[in-house]
Order: C-alpha cells, then sequence, then structure tokens
C-alpha cells in the first residue's frame, strides 16, 4: 500500500488534495512531512491544560489552516470546531475535543513518517 | 477614526430607524432640518461619509440644501441620498440633476437601502481622500472605463465568432499605418496624443455589429443583396450606440469612436457607406481605419471565407479589389507593409505563449506551507517573490533596487505584524499597489476591513486552485484555457460566502452606474427596474419560507433581487427607434427580441469566480425573461420547469408592475384586478407561482401604497 492510500483510509481527502497540489504528489508528500514539526511547535492541550486559552487558540488556529491546506479533513474538521469552542469562551469543550482528535492525528503523523 | 452619517428628518421616529441600521459602524449625526444640515456639512473639520436627506421640513427643505450643496462643491464629495415618501416625478429629476446619488422612496427595506448607501459611500470614499488615492482610483476607473470598451468591443467579437485578437490587432495595425501617414503628409499630421486617442477609438469600430442579428452576421456564405443592406447598417448604428455612452470615453477619443464607428465603410470615390463621403471629405482616421480593417478581415478566416496570406491581401488592397482608397493612404501603406505583416503575426494568438510578461507577485505567509501551495498554483503564469512575515515583505517593498513588484498576497493570521497591519503600513506609505487578502475567515468584519484600504479582494483558505487562479487572472487580463473553465463550471456551489457577497454587490453597483448612464441619456426611468427588485425581493422571502429545503437564505434573496433589477439591460445594444418602435419597423421585432441575448452577454463580462452566482443569476433573468409558461416566449421557447423559479417570479414582478402601478389606488381589490388581467393571458405565467405572488399581496400592496401615500 502506498503513503496516499494509506492516509486516504485514515480519512484524509486525497483527491481534494491532488487538485491543491496541481497533481503534484511529490510536492504533497513533501509538505505532509512538515505536518510532525508543525505540530510539535504549535502546542494545544498543553498550553490548555495550563490555562493559557489564547496561545491555544492561536496555534489552534494555525493548526486549522496547516491540516485544511493539507486536506486532512478529521484534523481539520476537529481544530475548526476547537477554534470556536475557544472562541465561545468554552476551553473545557475545546479540550475535550481535541483529547478526541489527538490519536487520529498521531495515526496520521505515524503513517506519514513511515513513507517519509 | 468612525466616519459620520448625517441623517436629516423633521420627525424623529424617521431618523431613529435609519440611525439604527447604521450605528455602531457610523457615528450618526442628526438634523431636525436644512439649516441644522448644512451648519454640519459645511464644517469641514467633520468627515461625513453620506448625507440621508428628507426633502420636505420646515425653515430650509431638501431642495435648498442639495442646491447650497452644490454651490459650494459640497456634492462632490459626499454621496446623498434623498428619502421620501412622494413620487413626485418632477421633484426626483430635480434632485438628481442637482446631484443626488439616488431615491430612497418609503418605505424602503432596510436591507437594501444600506447596502445600496454602503456601496455609495465606498464608491465616494475611494474617490476622495489623499491625491495620490484618488490618481489612482481615476486610473481605476479609466481602467474600468477602458475595460468596459474593449468588453464591448469583445461583445461584437464574440458575438461574430471570430478568430481571437482582431480588435488587438486593429489598435496595433491602426497604430502603425496612422503614424506612418502622419509623418509621410503634413496635411494628415497629427501629435501622438491624438494618434494615441484614434487607436483607443479604433477598438469600438464595429460596435454597430450588436444590433445585427446572429442570421445575417454569422452567415457562412454570401449575403444576399437583402442581408447586405441590413448588414451595412452597422456602421451608422455603432455611431448611434456610442452617442448613448459618453461617459465610458475621454473627450477626445469618444469624437473619435463616433466618426470611425460611422464612417469606417466609406470609400475615398464615395461608393462607400453610410454616407457615401468621399475623398478628404473622410476624415484621416477613418480613412486609415478602413484599409487596417480591410486588411485584417482579408488575412484573417471569417465564417464565409479563409485567409488569405499576406501579400495576396495587400495586392488586393492597393490593386483597388475592396475599394477605392486614398493614393496617399495606400503609398503609406504599402512603405509599411513589413511592419504590419511582423505586428498582424506578433498578435495572432495561436496558444498560451501570449504576448505579455509575468506580473511579480509576493506572497506573504509565515506558513511555508501555504506559501509552496500558492507558488505551485500560480507559478505557471507569474513570477513569485515569497516574504515569511510583514516585515520582510516590507522590506521587499521599499527596495527599489529589486525588480517592481506588481502585486502582493497577504495572510490576514500572522504573528507580531499581522496582515491589516502590514496593509495599513503599506497604504500609509502612499502605495496603491495591488494587493489580495487571504484568510481562512471570510467574516464581515474583515472584509470591510480590508475594503478600507482598497484592496482587490480576498482568497479564501484553505485554497482552492481555481478560485485563486481565476481571480489574479481576471486582475492581470490573463485568458484561462478552454479546460480550466469546463473544471471550474463542473463545481457546483451552493453556499455563498461574504466575500463573494461583497464582491457581488461591488458588480452590481458599478453596472448599475453604467446602466444608470445609459438610461438617463435614453430618457428612461429607473425605477420600475427598483421596484421589480423590491417586489420580487418580498416574492422570494414567501417562497423561502414555503421551501425550506431550498435553503434561500437572505443573501440569495439579496443577490437574486439586485440581479433582477438588470433584466432590460440587453436594451443598451438596441438602437432608440426600433426600442421605441420594433413593432413598425422592419426587422424592428428580431433586432429588439436579441436585447436578451444582449443583456446576459453584457452582464458575463464580469469573469471573476467570486461573483458567479450573481452573474449567472443576472444573466439567466435577462436571457429569458420573455419566457412564457406555455413555450411561446422568446429567445429559447422554454416553458414550464425548463425556467428558473426566480426567473419566473421577475416575468411576473415586471408584468405586475406594468399594470399596478399606473393604478390610482393601491389596495386589495386593485390587487385583485391586476391579477385578472394578468389572468387572461393563460399561458404566461404557471398557476403556483401566481398563487405564490396572491400570497404576497399584503406586502406588496403595502409597499406601493407607502410609496405613493407616505409614512402615517
Amino acid at each position: 500500500m502506498d503513503i496516499l492510500t494509506e492516509l486516504k483510509n485514515l480519512g484524509v481527502n486525497i483527491d481534494e488534495a491532488m487538485n491543491r497540489f496541481m497533481n503534484n504528489e511529490g510536492l504533497y508528500i513533501k509538505m505532509l512531512a512538515k505536518l510532525q514539526p508543525n505540530i510539535e511547535k504549535l502546542p494545544v492541550l498543553s498550553l490548555c491544560e495550563a490555562g493559557d486559552n489564547e496561545q491555544a487558540l492561536a496555534n489552534a488556529h494555525t493548526l486549522k489552516g496547516i491540516t485544511g491546506n493539507l486536506s486532512l479533513t478529521p484534523l481539520f474538521d476537529g481544530y475548526t470546531r476547537i477554534v470556536e469552542l475557544f472562541r465561545a469562551g468554552r476551553p473545557d469543550d475545546a479540550q475535550k475535543m481535541l483529547k478526541d482528535i489527538l490519536p487520529v492525528q498521531d495515526e496520521i503523523v505515524a503513517c506519514i513518517n513511515k513513507y517519509c | 477614526m468612525k466616519r459620520s452619517i448625517l441623517i436629516v428628518d423633521d420627525m424623529e421616529v424617521n431618523r431613529e430607524l435609519l440611525s439604527e441600521a447604521f450605528r455602531g459602524k457610523y457615528d450618526i449625526i442628526e438634523a431636525r432640518n436644512g439649516k441644522e444640515a448644512l451648519k454640519y456639512i459645511e464644517d469641514t473639520s467633520r468627515d461625513i461619509a453620506a448625507v440621508l436627506l428628507d426633502m420636505f421640513m420646515p425653515e430650509v427643505d431638501g431642495m435648498t440644501v442639495l442646491r447650497r450643496m452644490n454651490e459650494t462643491g459640497a456634492i462632490e464629495r459626499t454621496p446623498v441620498f434623498i428619502i421620501t415618501a412622494e413620487n413626485n416625478e418632477t421633484m426626483l429629476v430635480e434632485a438628481y440633476k442637482l446631484g443626488a446619488v439616488d431615491v430612497i422612496i418609503k418605505p424602503f427595506m432596510m436591507t437594501f437601502v444600506k447596502c445600496r448607501i454602503e456601496n455609495a459611500i465606498e464608491l465616494f470614499t475611494t474617490r476622495n481622500g489623499l491625491e495620490k488615492v484618488v490618481n489612482e482610483q481615476v486610473r481605476k476607473l479609466s481602467r474600468f472605463n477602458q475595460s468596459m470598451v474593449e468588453a464591448l468591443a469583445t461583445l461584437v467579437e464574440f458575438r461574430e465568432c471570430e478568430s481571437d485578437g482582431h480588435i488587438k490587432r486593429m489598435c496595433g495595425l491602426t497604430e502603425i499605418l496612422m503614424s506612418k501617414v502622419s509623418s509621410m503628409y503634413p496635411e494628415y499630421r497629427l501629435p501622438k496624443e491624438e494618434i494615441d486617442k484614434i487607436v483607443s477609438a479604433s477598438v469600438l469600430h464595429d460596435v454597430g455589429k450588436i444590433a445585427i442579428p446572429d442570421n445575417i452576421l454569422n452567415k457562412p456564405g454570401k449575403l444576399t443583396n437583402e442581408e447586405f443592406e441590413i448588414m451595412k447598417k452597422h456602421a451608422a448604428k455603432g455611431c448611434e450606440i456610442l452617442r448613448k455612452m459618453p461617459h465610458i470615453l475621454e473627450d477626445g477619443v469618444y469624437n473619435y469612436a463616433i466618426d470611425i464607428a460611422r464612417h469606417h465603410h466609406e470609400r475615398w470615390d464615395g461608393s462607400g457607406y453610410p454616407d457615401r463621403l468621399a475623398g478628404d471629405k473622410i476624415t484621416i482616421w477613418s480613412q486609415v481605419v478602413s484599409v487596417v480593417d480591410v486588411y485584417d478581415a482579408l488575412v484573417s478566416q471569417r465564417v464565409y471565407k479563409k485567409a488569405y496570406d499576406h501579400n495576396t491581401a495587400a495586392k488586393m488592397i492597393m490593386d483597388g479589389e475592396c475599394g477605392a482608397f486614398n493614393p496617399k493612404v495606400l503609398k503609406a501603406f504599402e512603405l509599411s507593409l513589413m511592419k504590419i505583416h511582423q505586428k498582424h503575426a506578433e498578435l495572432t494568438i495561436k496558444d498560451r505563449a501570449k504576448a505579455y510578461e509575468s506580473a511579480r507577485l509576493l506572497i506573504v505567509d509565515d506558513s511555508e506551507i501555504d506559501r509552496t501551495i500558492l507558488r505551485n498554483i500560480l507559478e505557471p503564469d507569474f513570477q513569485i517573490i515569497e516574504a515569511v512575515n510583514g516585515y520582510e515583505a516590507l522590506k521587499i517593498l521599499g527596495d527599489t533596487n529589486l525588480p517592481k513588484i506588481d502585486g502582493v498576497l497577504l495572510d490576514i493570521s500572522m504573528p507580531i505584524l499581522d496582515g491589516f497591519n502590514v496593509l495599513k503600513l503599506i497604504r500609509d506609505s502612499g502605495s496603491q499597489i495591488p494587493i489580495v487578502l487571504m484568510t481562512s475567515e471570510a467574516t464581515r468584519e474583515n472584509v470591510e476591513k480590508g475594503m478600507k484600504y482598497n484592496i482587490l479582494g480576498f482568497i479564501s483558505k484553505p485554497f482552492d486552485p481555481q478560485t485563486v487562479t481565476s481571480k489574479l487572472r481576471t486582475v492581470y487580463h490573463i485568458p484561462e484555457t478552454e479546460e480550466e473553465e469546463e473544471k471550474v463550471s463542473e463545481k457546483k456551489q451552493n453556499a455563498i460566502s461574504e466575500l463573494d457577497v461583497s464582491a457581488s454587490m461591488t458588480y452590481c453597483s458599478q453596472l448599475k452606474n453604467v446602466y444608470s448612464s445609459y438610461l438617463k441619456n435614453a430618457n428612461r426611468d429607473s425605477e420600475p427596474y427598483q421596484r421589480v427588485s423590491d417586489i420580487l425581493a418580498i416574492v422570494l422571502e414567501e417562497y423561502s419560507y414555503q421551501n425550506k429545503k431550498l435553503e434561500l437564505d437572505r443573501d440569495h434573496i439579496m443577490l437574486i433581487s439586485n440581479a433582477a433589477y438588470f433584466y432590460d439591460i440587453g436594451l443598451m445594444g438596441i438602437p432608440d427607434e426600433i426600442v421605441n418602435n420594433h413593432n413598425t419597423i422592419s426587422d424592428g421585432l428580431i433586432i429588439y427580441e436579441d436585447h436578451a441575448r444582449i443583456g446576459a452577454f453584457i452582464v458575463r463580462l464580469n469573469k471573476d469566480k467570486a461573483c458567479s452566482f450573481f452573474v449567472d443569476t443576472c444573466a439567466e433573468i435577462c436571457m429569458h425573461h420573455h419566457e412564457r409558461n406555455d413555450g411561446r416566449g422568446y429567445p429559447h421557447k422554454l416553458s414550464g420547469n425548463e425556467i428558473t423559479y426566480y426567473t419566473n417570479m421577475t416575468r411576473l414582478c415586471i408584468e405586475f408592475d406594468r399594470l399596478f402601478f399606473r393604478r390610482s389606488e393601491y389596495n386589495d381589490l386593485q390587487f385583485e384586478f391586476v391579477m385578472k388581467e394578468l389572468d387572461v393571458d393563460r399561458g404566461r405565467f404557471d398557476y403556483d407561482l401566481v398563487d405564490l405572488f396572491k400570497s404576497c399581496h399584503v406586502e406588496i400592496t403595502n409597499y406601493y401604497r407607502h410609496m405613493k401615500e407616505g409614512l402615517k
């Protein structure tokens, strides 16, 4: 199985990604490799737990953008909701949502690391 | 700092109503009469974005305020909206003549009033301000006007199904031959600026072909004598059409354009048309365009002939096979042949390797992934430079050693110095470089903030390559390939983003300006179109309420009803005597009916995908507002469900208004009479639609009543 098929099985919208990347698979995979460094640079859960909701929101917003452009649909939808919850003044619900998507995020990162 | 809106009305309740609509975004200043209003208006320390002016007030009335604003020049800087319950034509005409931007008849639908006023504020704001901003807006307006000129010319080009580029070639070759004639013959000498105007004017030489029926314009074989007589009329008609649109051309260009449109088929020996002028009675510029037009026609593939090679074409012209020309012009033509041939070859468009230089775009985004995606999308058409943050962007833009940047794609959300701050710093430096903002959150607030700094538009994240390329190609005039156009049209979009609404309403406002100019020159009233638009909104609201699964939200309703305003815009392409007498002039009806197709074409000149919902809706209404439920309408004899629901509604609103507006009373009884009158022609409208319309009788009747009687 190749990386794109595996990611598709994890809910990634490969068709949309290929459209966005003008069918340049190599470029897409190269950008996928940047996901993990960005996640590490932009913690959300730890900041949330420490009470720094403002920075957590800012990081979640950035991750929303990244996962959107990479068509990582389950993560994009998740971070979109998380941002809405933070803005609605519901950090506890945002944290709950975050804990729901983190396992999916880990799976996607693991899949990418397997090939890159 | 917030700008102010001045509300002038002697009744407090009216002032309150209007204040509510704009409070928050603007500071509200209230004046109880004209005397108070003038005090505020003449206080130059106040920044008044718009004046909402009631006409009937004690002490100093609205008309006096308008006259005073004319005397002081304040009318040029500040849009004035007349708010009145009176539908007094004399008063309204006087108000328009004194420079009122628009008239809002009470009772009004606040959403539309707000939109119209805010559009006008934006237009006036970008007209006023710093000198550089004004100049840039004048240049933008010139480009828009020039775009309209080119668009009108392209309209003809497309209708004729000619090969691309005839217009561009006409410009290029006219410049060569006119310059040669001017340099060779003192009696024909013209300064460069005049030659440039002639070149611009030559673009519209065939605009009269808009009025020629398709079957003649695109006939594959030789025209009959009768058909040729109709075709010949395009010269005189072109002149007539241009006379109706003085505002789209600069003064000097205008005079050349009407002369060239009328006389580019005259011939040296008087055998031409329409006026059979001979010799130097034909202006030298019309003589030059004649020769260039004939040459380009000979060397181009047309529906009725194959292309001749360059040498054969030149010989045919020199030997008089295409009519008699001025021997001096022919001499100049002969001596320019090599240059003409080269220019023609250069401008003949074969594929995407066009004769333009790629624009240099600066992408400003802290996300490497976003910059990479954009570069990948845009690199085939543009040269891309990247900046990772606002500081780097400002450094690049300010570095005069680097090649000029043609445009900026600017992310809003960046750390430390966000996009809006960068935008402000760029504009404060005096630069009017085109800027497109990028955001994942197209909130109304962001749209308004961006428009304040004169941005070109927004690109949403995550990026859609088709939208990105389409938007930037529109800005930098790069045509799409057929494949790309097809791909985009396959995408179905149901929701309308805030950006699209904003872009659509801006286009609507621009189109209204052009249309208003035409209507004023043609002495035609614009109020019927506004009434149709307003009552269509009422019907759509009811329709939406009854058909929830349609997901017709307020934005859809606003765009559809505004689109309906332009249902007859195609009449801009029909000569007045045909519009007024199409039932009595020979072939008048055929030509008149073409306004449906012309209207759709005019509207579709805007290729911005952000406006696609508005453009598609408007074009559809233009094209099919003369269809009938029973299929006996035109142009396509559509019937029943083949006609879109909003076009059917528009048709009913048009006919209803035509009959109801002239009633002496607006009440349920009169409403019923009108509906019965409409019912006489059974096949015209669908019964369900009529029932829906009847269910809105209270709101519709109230709308008309308040127009006539005023608020109690």
